[in-house]
């Protein structure tokens, strides 16, 4: 189940152990992707500023520093600010990702999710499948 | 649908090291639930325990269902959502969350 957009460099910043390693697991694996992966928001945007990945997936409910408040970060530095960033969540409620969707997130993707279906979300939500 | 039910559609690396963090991540959701348990089920929760338990709902609500445990998932969102809207947390829910981190059916 490989995809043929396989290749790029993504960062994933998620303070779930579980839920980076499965992530990071289904997007290099099946994906064929680079993956990074960071525990926390502070470590997540210098990494990023170390990698310049294609796309970040971002955890939104993350201790000391939240998602959106990375996402801010990340649009504000050079080199960064043009980065797709896919919010990864397990708010499932219309308001919450309505106000995400919002914030300038290229998608918003649901926990829980099938670790084999997510490079092709990601693939369709980025548009690397075209 | 996880992983798991799909041994054999994906390549061979994905599914054994699916299996092994699967593992883990089912475990550290039990632990997850068995502290949500002490925490709310004494009946004397401060707004500490409450934040904690609530944090932790979150963390099962999104990991529970990605690694296969549906029931443990959906009891996790269903007290989170008591906590959230200060419902109260009822007996039936603590109870719900009990059963599924046991591995015990609702049926």
């Amino acid at each position: 189940m490989h995809v043929s957009s396989g290749g790029r460099r993504v960062v994933v910043i998620d303070d779930d152990p579980s839920i980076r390693e499965v992530t990071a697991l289904a997007l290099s694996a099946v994906g064929g992707h680079e993956v990074h992966t960071a525990g926390d928001g502070v470590e997540g945007v210098s990494l990023a500023r170390r990698v310049r990945p294609d796309a970040i997936l971002l955890d939104v409910m993350m201790p000391t520093v939240d998602g959106p408040t990375v996402l801010a970060r990340i649009r504000a530095e050079e080199g960064l600010h043009d980065v797709p960033v896919v919010f990864l969540t397990a708010k499932v409620g219309a308001q919450d990702i309505s106000r995400l969707d919002g914030l300038g997130a290229a998608a918003v993707f649901t926990k829980p999710f099938d670790p084999l279906s997510l490079p092709r979300l990601l693939a369709e939500a980025l548009g690397w499948d075209r | 649908m996880t992983p798991d039910d799909r041994a054999g559609d994906e390549p061979a690396p994905f599914h054994d090291a699916f299996a092994d963090l699967a593992e883990r991540a089912r475990a550290r959701n039990v632990g997850r639930a068995e502290r949500v348990l002490e925490l709310l089920g004494g009946g004397a929760a401060d707004a500490d325990d409450q934040a904690e338990a609530a944090q932790l709902l979150h963390a099962v609500t999104g990991s529970a269902g990605t690694f296969g445990q549906e029931e443990l998932s959906d009891a996790a969102r269903h007290l989170a959502a008591l906590l959230r809207d200060g419902d109260g947390v009822a007996s039936g829910a603590l109870d719900g969350l009990r059963r599924a981190a046991r591995g015990e059916t609702s049926a």
